[in-house]
């Protein structure tokens, strides 16, 4: 049996190990918490780059008309909600001699994981 | 448990706890930023489509009324650069011109948001009329940057590039 100054010692190491514990959960809990709450949050702004990507290559491939170049300048999104986005895009055609200016509305909905556009329309 | 194990259980509790702190700061911080962007991009994007219209709105019959309107609604350097265009350019040549502006929006699109620093991409209409010729209306678009009043947090312009 140890002296009552060592027991009371060890006694403060228990509590104090306790509370340490209880607070190492806390933590624990909170970060996977908050792991969750930031996985959420990289995952839309992956959403986003991905659909704006995806914006980007269809108004390059077409559809603008026929033997004119587009040169996208900016392309925002208006909204993206699960599996649909929208998103505006200003770009100018050139022909070679001249430019004009081309603002389109694209639609997008995600399938199997990828954006795909579905829609585009000329903002007149 | 010796007195010694339960000391270096004490100790590795510690490490752990203070690692877990830090990890969790980390997260937090993250997670605040998260739903500050989020915040900003709305906010900054409904403001985009209510000033653009305040910016490039003018009548020559109330152009000083409209030029203070504009100095309102911009800040940062570019409420500078934007001041000494209405005042030295457009003010002058409305009221030679007897000339008018007005923009209608169709759309705006984020192109990147930060908590305080929003870019986005505005598609408007500009009509124009001059010494009462028929008004001509031009479909137009715009790089608009939005930044945070510092004094009162409303979104004001603090950039505006013609597309």
């Amino acid at each position: 049996m140890g002296s009552p100054r060592r027991t009371s010692a060890r006694a403060a190491l228990v509590l104090a190990a306790l509370v340490l514990a209880v607070l190492l959960g806390g933590l624990v809990v909170a970060g996977i918490v908050l792991g969750v709450v930031d996985g959420r949050a990289t995952a839309r702004a992956d959403d986003e780059a991905a659909a704006v990507a995806a914006v980007r290559a269809r108004l390059e491939a077409g559809p603008a008309p026929a033997g004119s170049a587009v040169v996208i300048r900016a392309v925002g999104l208006e909204s993206l909600d699960g599996d649909s986005a929208r998103a505006f895009a200003a770009a100018r055609l050139t022909d070679g001699t001249t430019q004009r200016a081309w603002r389109v509305v694209v639609g997008l909905t995600r399938q199997d994981g990828r954006w795909l556009v579905d829609d585009v329309a000329e903002v007149p | 448990m010796t007195h010694a194990r339960l000391r270096s259980l004490l100790v590795g509790l510690a490490v752990l706890t203070v690692a877990a702190a830090v990890v969790v700061g980390q997260l937090a911080h993250r997670a605040v930023v998260a739903r500050e962007t989020d915040a900003a991009a709305r906010d900054a994007a409904q403001a985009a489509a209510t000033l653009t219209p305040v910016l490039l709105g003018y009548d020559w019959r109330t152009v000083d009324a409209d030029a203070e309107r504009i100095d309102g609604v911009t800040t940062g350097p570019f409420a500078d650069q934007n001041h000494a265009i209405v005042a030295g350019l457009v003010v002058p040549a409305a009221v030679d011109g007897h000339a008018s502006s007005s923009a209608t929006v169709s759309g705006v699109g984020v192109v990147t948001a930060t908590p305080d620093h929003v870019e986005t991409v505005v598609l408007y209409t500009q009509t124009t009329t001059r010494d009462g010729a028929s008004p001509r209306r031009d479909a137009r678009s715009a790089r608009v940057v939005l930044e945070p009043d510092p004094d009162d947090g409303r979104w004001l312009v603090a950039g505006f590039d013609a597309l």
